[in-house]
C-alpha cells in the first residue's frame, strides 16, 4: 500500500464529484493562544425563554460590571467567571419551530445537517494527530433509535453514532494495554501491532477493489470506511502527529474504567450516574492526550427522559415528568404551573452537569494553569424556548479560557447574527484555519475571541 | 414520453450533485430512459421528495395529511411558484432555488403521470448494505459452526420410503437411543408416501439403522455414510453439525444501527456507515472469534492449513467463498494466501488470514451492485443468494443457496422462487418474521420503555420481557401455524402468551410450558392491536395516550402519512383524577386548528381507552366509567369521509381486515424491510402488483414474502 490517504481519497472524489467530503480534510494550522481542545455539552428541549421572559428566566445580566446569573443558570455559581454567556445568536428562520431542524443545524450551521459539524471538522483537522480523533458519547441518547436525533455530522447529511455505554467507550479510547505516560507524550501501545496492521492493509486493498466497481454509487460510504480504516491504522502503528503546543500535556492518571451497569443504560433513575461517567471519561481521555474533540449528548431532542426519576435531585418527584413534556409549559408563572416549575428544575440540573464538567477540567493542572484554561467548552441545546421551539437568541454558553484567547466572566451580545458564525469562531479559536462555515457564516463573531 | 425526456434532461442539469457538460447533456437528451445516469437523476429528485414531501403526501404520493399528488393538473410554472411560496408548509425556505422546479417536474411528470406498469418498475440504486448487528452475529455463528441457541440444533428428520406395502412399522435405532427398537417410531406420511420422524441427536458421529416391522434391520438407503456394524452389515452414520456453544455475544459492542425517520427496520441500506468505532470493534470481533475457534481452525476447510504447507490457497478459496458469499478472484486468493505464506509461524498466518477475511469490506457489506445488463444492472447469482438469505434468514447463505448461485439457478425468477420457498420452510425464517414484526410495530425496544413502578408494580421484568416477545410470537404463529392470512393478524381472538403474561392480562392459561396460543374473552383483543407491548409502547409512563395509539394505527398499520406535529404539540394534558383521559384529551377536536389532523387521530385512539398504560383491560379510570367508543374513520385514506365506529377491538380489526389499505400497508412494510429503504413513488407498479397477488392468494402472509423477493425489480438496480 504505497498510496496515501490523500491520494486515495482524491481518487474517490474525482469520480464522485461529491462535495461534502471535500471538507473532511481541512488544512491544519495551530497558533499559540488557541484552545487545545473542544468539548460540546448538549442537553435537549431548550430552556424557558419566551421573548416576554427575556432576561427573566435564563439570560444573566450585568450589575455593577459583574455578571449576575439568572435562577436557571445559578448552579454555575462560582463558575460564571469562567464562562461567556452568549446572547442574540439565531439559527436562522429556516425550519423554525422544530426540534429535529434545530438538532440538525446546531453544530453544522446548515439546514438539514447539510454540512460537516464543527466538532468533526476539528477532529479531522487540528485534532487528527490524536489517537482517538473524535469522542462522541451519548447519555441514553439512542433510546428512540432514530438517527435524525444526533448532532454530530462527519459528512454533510450523515450523522455519527454516539456511544451510550461508557464502558465500551472506555475500552475503545484506552485500549487494554494502555499504560500511563509521562506528561507530554502520547500513549499508544497497541497489542500485536503487526497483526492488526496487515489485517488493515488487506482491508484497504479490498476496499480499493470495491471502489473501482462502484461508479458513483455509495462513494460517501466508502470514503467514510476508508477514513475509519486509516484512523485505526494510525493508531495501531502509533504513528501520531500530535500538535506541537507550547503548553505541556496535562497529567494523565491511571485510567479507571467506568463501573457503570450495562443493564441500566436506559433507566431514568440511573441517568445521573451515566452522565457523571461520561464527563469523567471525556476529561480523562483529554488529560491523557488521546483526543482533543469530545461531544457529550445528554438524551436527545423531544426527550422522553423521566427526569423526575433522578434520585435525590431537585427534579425528583413521585409524579413522572419527562423532559419534552415539561418543556411545553405554556403559561408563564411557575407558581401556578407545575410543568414550568419542573422544566426550570430540569434545566438547572443540566446546568449543574455543565458546571461539573468545568470543575473536572479545572481540577487538573496543565501548563501554568489548569485544563480549563486551555479548553473551550460549548453548552448548547437545539431550540431556544422549549414551548415555542424558537431558534433565535439561542442559549449558548462558552466555558474555559481557550488558551488565553477567551476573556471570560462576561455577557456577549451578537444581536441577530447567525450561529454558524459562532461555529466558525470556535473552529478558529481551536486553531483551525477556515473562512466560512455552514450556510450563513459571514466572517465569524468579532470580539468574542482575542 | 416527451415530457419525461424533458424532465430527465432538466434534472440532470439542475441537480447540483452532478456536473453538467454539453457532452453529457447530449447523451442524456439523445438516449432517454435507458441510461443509468438519467435514472440516477430521477433518483435524486425522488430523494428530495422523500426528504421534504413524503411525510405529508405519502411515500408513494398517495396523500396523507397533505393531498395526493398522483393526479395534479396544473401548469408547470404555476406549480413551481406555488411550491416555492408555500411548500413545505412548515417552512417554505427549505425548498428554494432549483428545488421548487425539480419538485414541480417530478410531481407532473412522474407522480401524476400514469405509471406504465408494462415497462416494469424503476429499480432501486446499486448499494452496499452494511450488516446489521443481528445479521453480523448470525453470520459469524454460521460461518464457524457456533450456536448460541439450541433451537433446532440436534434435531434430525429421518425419512424412509418403503419399496412396497409390506412395511407397516418403522423405527430408528441407534447410538443416540441406546439402540432401542421401540423408542423412536417414524410415522407414515401419505403425501410423500414415506415414514418420517424428527429426533434430537447429540453432536458428533452417531450410528443408526432402521428397524422394519419390529425385526428387520437395514441401513438408511438415502445416507451414503456408513461403517461396518461388526456383524457383517453396515450402520448408517450421521454427524450433525451441531454448533459448539459460544459463550459470548460477539457483536454486543458494535455501534447501534442508524434508522432514518419513518424507517422502522434495523437494516437500512443507505444510512449505515463504517465508523472508527465500527472498525475497532470489527477487529476485536475478528480476534475473539478466531480465538474461540481454537484448534477447530484446522477443520474449516478440506485441508489442514497449519499442518499442510500447500493448503493455503485451498483454505483461502473455501473459507473466502463462505465469508464473502461469492468465489474469490485469483488476486484475492493471492492476497490472503500471502498472509499465511508470509508468516514464519503458520498458525499465526492462518489466524491472520481469517481475521483479515472478517474485517474485509466484502464480508461487512452485502453488495447489491450487479453487472451491466440492458442499460441497468442485474444482481449476480451470488448477490441474489445473499439478498435472499439475509432477507429470509437474517444470515449468510447456506451451502444449498451457494450451490444454486454457482449453478446459475438464481438467474431466473423461478429459481429464486424455488429457493425462497425452501428458505421459508426453515425455522430460521420464523426468527426473521419475529424480528420483522417487532420492528414493524415499533416495539423492538420495549425493554427500554419506562413505566412508573409505583403505578404499575405488577409489570415485573419477567412480564415486560414476555410482552416484548409476544408480538413476534403472534405474527410468527399466524404466518406459519394459523390461517396464514393477513386478516388473522388484525382479528385473532387469541395471542401467544406464557403463564406470567396470561396472569398479568388476567386470562386463564392452558397448562403448557413457554408460549402457547391463549384465547381472550370474546371481542376483548384482536391480533396485533391488542398486544400489551403495542398498548404499552404507545402510552406514557403514567397514563395512556390516545394520540400515540391513534397514530400507531395510522402510521404502522395503514401506512398513512402524517406530517410533523406543529410547534405546540407535546402538550399532554396533566394527569387529573377528576376526569377521564378522553375528557382531558378531547380539546383537540374542539379546536378547529387542531382538528384537521386530530380528527384522524383522537377518535381512533379513544377506542383504545379500555386498556391502561401497560396494556391491561380496565373498566374504569379513577372510579369514572370509560367511554371507549372509537372511530376508524377514513380507513382507506385521509379525507375519504368514511366512518367506522367500533366499541371493541373485534370491530376495529374487522374494519381493518375489510379494508384495502391495511393489507396494502403490510405489503409496503415487507417491501421496506426487504429493500432496505422506504418505497418510492417509482415503486408504485411493484407495490400494486404485489398487492394484487396478495389479494389473489387470500392475503397469504408466506406467499407475500415469496412474492416480494421474487419480484423482477428485487434483483435489478440502477447507478
Amino acid at each position: 500500500m504505497h498510496i496515501t490517504r490523500r491520494t486515495l481519497l482524491k481518487g474517490l472524489l474525482s469520480s464522485a464529484a461529491a462535495f461534502p467530503l471535500a471538507q473532511l480534510y481541512p488544512t491544519r494550522a495551530r497558533a499559540a493562544g488557541t484552545a487545545k481542545r473542544l468539548i460540546v455539552f448538549y442537553f435537549p428541549d431548550g430552556v424557558p425563554a419566551k421573548t416576554d421572559n427575556r432576561g427573566g428566566l435564563w439570560d444573566p445580566r450585568i450589575d455593577n460590571g459583574k455578571v449576575v446569573l439568572s435562577y436557571l443558570l445559578a448552579p454555575l455559581a462560582d463558575r460564571a467567571k469562567d464562562c461567556v454567556f452568549l446572547r442574540g445568536l439565531n439559527m436562522g428562520s429556516t425550519d423554525e419551530g422544530s426540534h429535529p431542524g434545530g438538532a440538525q443545524k446546531l453544530l453544522t450551521g446548515a439546514d438539514k445537517g447539510n454540512h460537516i459539524s464543527v466538532d468533526q471538522l476539528l477532529a479531522n483537522g487540528v485534532g487528527s494527530g490524536r489517537p482517538y480523533r473524535h469522542l462522541y458519547l451519548g447519555v441514553a441518547s439512542n433510546d428512540a433509535r432514530s438517527s435524525d436525533m444526533r448532532i454530530s455530522y462527519p459528512v454533510a447529511g450523515t450523522s455519527a453514532t454516539p456511544e451510550d455505554n461508557p464502558r465500551l467507550a472506555f475500552s475503545r479510547v484506552f485500549n487494554t494495554s494502555f499504560t500511563p505516560q509521562a506528561p507530554g507524550s502520547i500513549p499508544a501501545t497497541p497489542s500485536a501491532p503487526n497483526l492488526n496492521a496487515s489485517v488493515i492493509d488487506t482491508a484497504l486493498a479490498d476496499l480499493n477493489d470495491l471502489q473501482k466497481k462502484l461508479g458513483k454509487t455509495d462513494q460517501t460510504k466508502l470514503a467514510l470506511h476508508l477514513d475509519a480504516l486509516r484512523q485505526v491504522e494510525k493508531r495501531i502503528k502509533g504513528s501520531f502527529d500530535p500538535p506541537s503546543s507550547p503548553v505541556p500535556e496535562p497529567t494523565c492518571d491511571e485510567p479507571a474504567a467506568p463501573s457503570t451497569d450495562d443493564a441500566r443504560l436506559y433507566d431514568a433513575a440511573y441517568f445521573p450516574s451515566l452522565m457523571t461517567a461520561s464527563i469523567d471519561l471525556t476529561v480523562q481521555a483529554m488529560a491523557c492526550g488521546l483526543t482533543q474533540v469530545g461531544v457529550i449528548q445528554g438524551s436527545r431532542h423531544t426527550s422522553e427522559l423521566i427526569m423526575s426519576r433522578f434520585p435525590a435531585a431537585e427534579t425528583s418527584s413521585a409524579q413522572d415528568m419527562r423532559s419534552h413534556e415539561a418543556s411545553h409549559y405554556g403559561a408563564q408563572d411557575p407558581s401556578v404551573n407545575p410543568r414550568l416549575s419542573s422544566y426550570i428544575k430540569q434545566r438547572r440540573w443540566w446546568v449543574s452537569q455543565f458546571k461539573y464538567l468545568l470543575d473536572q477540567l479545572d481540577a487538573r493542572p496543565e501548563g501554568d494553569g489548569t485544563m480549563l484554561d486551555h479548553s473551550l467548552v460549548l453548552m448548547c441545546t437545539e431550540v431556544a424556548d422549549g414551548d415555542s421551539h424558537t431558534h433565535y437568541n439561542m442559549p449558548f454558553v462558552l466555558g474555559g479560557r481557550a488558551g488565553g484567547s477567551l476573556s471570560t466572566g462576561r455577557i456577549a451580545d451578537f444581536e441577530g447574527r447567525h450561529h454558524s458564525n459562532l461555529l466558525l469562531s470556535i473552529a478558529r479559536a481551536c486553531g483551525q484555519s477556515v473562512d466560512k462555515f455552514g450556510d450563513r457564516s459571514d466572517g465569524g463573531l468579532s470580539g468574542l475571541f482575542k | 414520453m416527451l415530457r419525461r425526456i424533458r424532465l430527465l434532461v432538466f434534472l440532470f442539469c439542475v441537480t447540483p450533485l452532478f456536473s453538467c457538460s454539453e457532452g453529457e447533456l447530449a447523451r442524456a437528451g439523445g438516449k432517454p430512459g435507458g441510461g443509468s445516469k438519467d435514472d440516477g437523476s430521477v433518483a435524486e429528485a425522488a430523494a428530495l421528495y422523500q426528504a421534504q414531501c413524503a411525510s405529508c403526501h405519502g411515500s408513494l404520493g398517495e396523500g396523507g395529511t397533505g393531498p395526493a399528488l398522483t393526479a395534479v393538473d396544473r401548469e408547470l410554472e404555476e406549480l413551481t411558484r406555488f411550491i416555492d411560496k408555500r411548500m413545505p408548509p412548515e417552512d417554505p425556505a427549505l425548498c428554494t432555488g432549483e428545488c421548487p422546479a425539480i419538485m414541480a417536474h417530478y410531481i407532473l411528470e412522474v407522480l401524476s403521470a400514469d405509471p406504465n406498469c408494462e415497462e416494469g418498475a424503476q429499480p432501486g440504486r446499486r448499494q452496499l448494505r452494511l450488516l446489521s448487528r443481528r445479521e453480523y452475529r448470525a453470520t459469524l455463528l454460521d460461518l464457524f459452526g457456533f450456536s448460541t441457541s439450541d433451537a433446532d440444533c440436534g434435531k434430525h428428520e429421518f425419512v424412509y420410503a418403503p419399496a412396497d406395502a409390506s412395511t407397516t412399522r418403522v423405527h430408528v435405532a441407534g447410538s443416540f437411543n441406546a439402540w432401542s427398537t421401540t423408542a423412536s417410531p417414524l410415522a407414515f406420511d401419505g403425501k410423500s408416501k414415506s415414514y418420517r420422524g424428527s429426533f434430537s441427536i447429540p453432536a458428533g458421529p452417531q450410528s443408526y439403522k432402521f428397524v422394519l416391522n419390529g425385526g428387520t434391520w437395514i441401513s438408511d438407503p438415502t445416507n451414503p455414510n456408513r461403517e461396518p456394524d461388526g456383524q457383517g452389515g453396515q450402520n448408517s452414520v450421521l454427524s450433525l453439525r451441531c454448533g459448539e456453544p459460544l459463550d459470548f455475544d460477539p457483536t454486543a459492542s458494535l455501534p447501534v444501527e442508524a434508522r432514518p425517520q419513518n424507517y422502522a427496520y434495523d437494516n437500512h441500506g443507505g444510512a449505515n456507515n463504517v465508523s472508527v468505532d465500527f472498525v475497532t470493534e470489527a477487529l476485536s470481533i475478528a480476534t475473539s472469534m478466531v480465538d474461540a475457534l481454537g484448534e477447530r481452525v484446522r477443520k474449516l476447510a478440506s485441508c489442514d492449513p497449519i499442518a499442510d504447507t500447500s493448503c493455503a490457497p485451498t483454505f483461502v478459496r473455501e473459507l473466502g467463498q463462505r465469508t464473502f458469499r461469492r468465489p474469490l478472484s485469483d488476486a484475492e486468493v493471492t492476497r490472503y494466501s500471502a498472509l499465511i505464506a508470509g508468516s514464519t509461524d503458520r498458525a499465526q498466518g492462518v489466524t491472520l488470514a481469517l481475521r483479515a477475511l472478517l474485517v474485509s469490506p466484502h464480508f461487512l457489506y452485502r453488495a447489491e451492485l450487479g453487472l451491466l445488463k440492458d442499460g441497468g444492472y442485474r444482481l449476480t447469482g451470488w448477490e441474489v443468494a445473499s439478498l435472499l438469505s439475509y432477507t429470509l434468514w437474517g444470515t449468510m447463505p447456506d451451502a444449498e443457496l451457494l450451490r444454486a448461485a454457482g449453478a446459475g439457478e438464481l438467474d431466473t425468477p423461478a429459481g429464486i422462487r424455488t429457493q425462497a420457498e425452501r428458505l421459508l420452510e426453515h425455522t430460521r425464517s420464523r426468527e426473521v418474521v419475529r424480528t420483522f414484526a417487532a420492528q414493524w410495530l415499533g416495539v423492538d425496544n420495549f425493554a427500554n420503555v419506562d413505566k412508573n413502578p409505583t403505578l404499575f408494580p405488577a409489570l415485573t421484568a419477567e412480564v415486560k420481557s414476555a410482552m416484548a416477545e409476544e408480538p413476534g410470537r403472534l405474527v410468527e404463529h399466524v404466518t406459519f401455524n394459523g390461517t396464514g392470512s393477513y386478516d388473522e393478524l388484525v382479528t385473532a381472538p387469541y395471542s401467544m402468551l406464557d403463564a406470567k403474561l396470561a396472569d398479568f392480562y388476567g386470562v386463564p392459561f392452558a397448562d403448557a410450558s413457554g408460549f402457547a396460543e391463549t384465547a381472550f374473552p370474546e371481542g376483548e383483543r384482536a391480533g396485533v392491536l391488542g398486544l400489551g407491548a403495542v398498548l404499552g409502547r404507545y402510552a406514557h409512563s403514567n397514563q395512556t395516550s390516545p394520540i400515540l395509539r391513534g397514530l400507531f394505527v395510522r402510521r404502522n398499520v395503514l401506512c398513512q402519512a402524517f406530517g410533523a406535529p406543529p410547534a405546540n404539540a407535546g402538550m399532554v394534558p396533566e394527569v387529573d383524577p377528576s376526569a377521564t383521559t378522553r375528557e382531558r384529551f378531547r380539546q383537540h377536536t374542539a379546536d378547529a386548528s387542531c382538528a384537521s389532523c386530530h380528527n384522524y387521530i383522537d377518535d381512533l385512539g379513544f377506542g383504545f381507552e379500555r386498556f391502561d398504560a401497560v396494556g391491561r383491560v380496565r373498566s374504569e379510570e379513577n372510579g369514572l366509567s370509560i367511554d371507549s367508543l372509537g372511530n376508524m374513520n377514513d380507513v382507506e385514506g385521509l379525507g375519504a369521509g368514511t366512518d367506522a365506529p367500533f366499541s371493541t377491538f373485534a370491530g376495529l380489526g374487522t374494519t381493518l381486515a375489510q379494508s384495502d389499505a391495511a393489507p396494502n400497508c403490510y405489503v409496503r412494510q415487507w417491501f421496506r424491510y426487504a429493500h432496505g429503504s422506504l418505497e418510492r413513488p417509482e415503486d408504485r407498479c411493484t407495490i400494486q402488483a404485489l398487492s394484487r397477488s396478495f389479494e389473489k392468494s387470500g392475503r397469504n402472509l408466506k406467499q407475500l414474502i415469496v412474492d416480494v423477493v421474487s419480484a423482477p425489480d428485487f434483483v435489478t438496480r440502477v447507478e
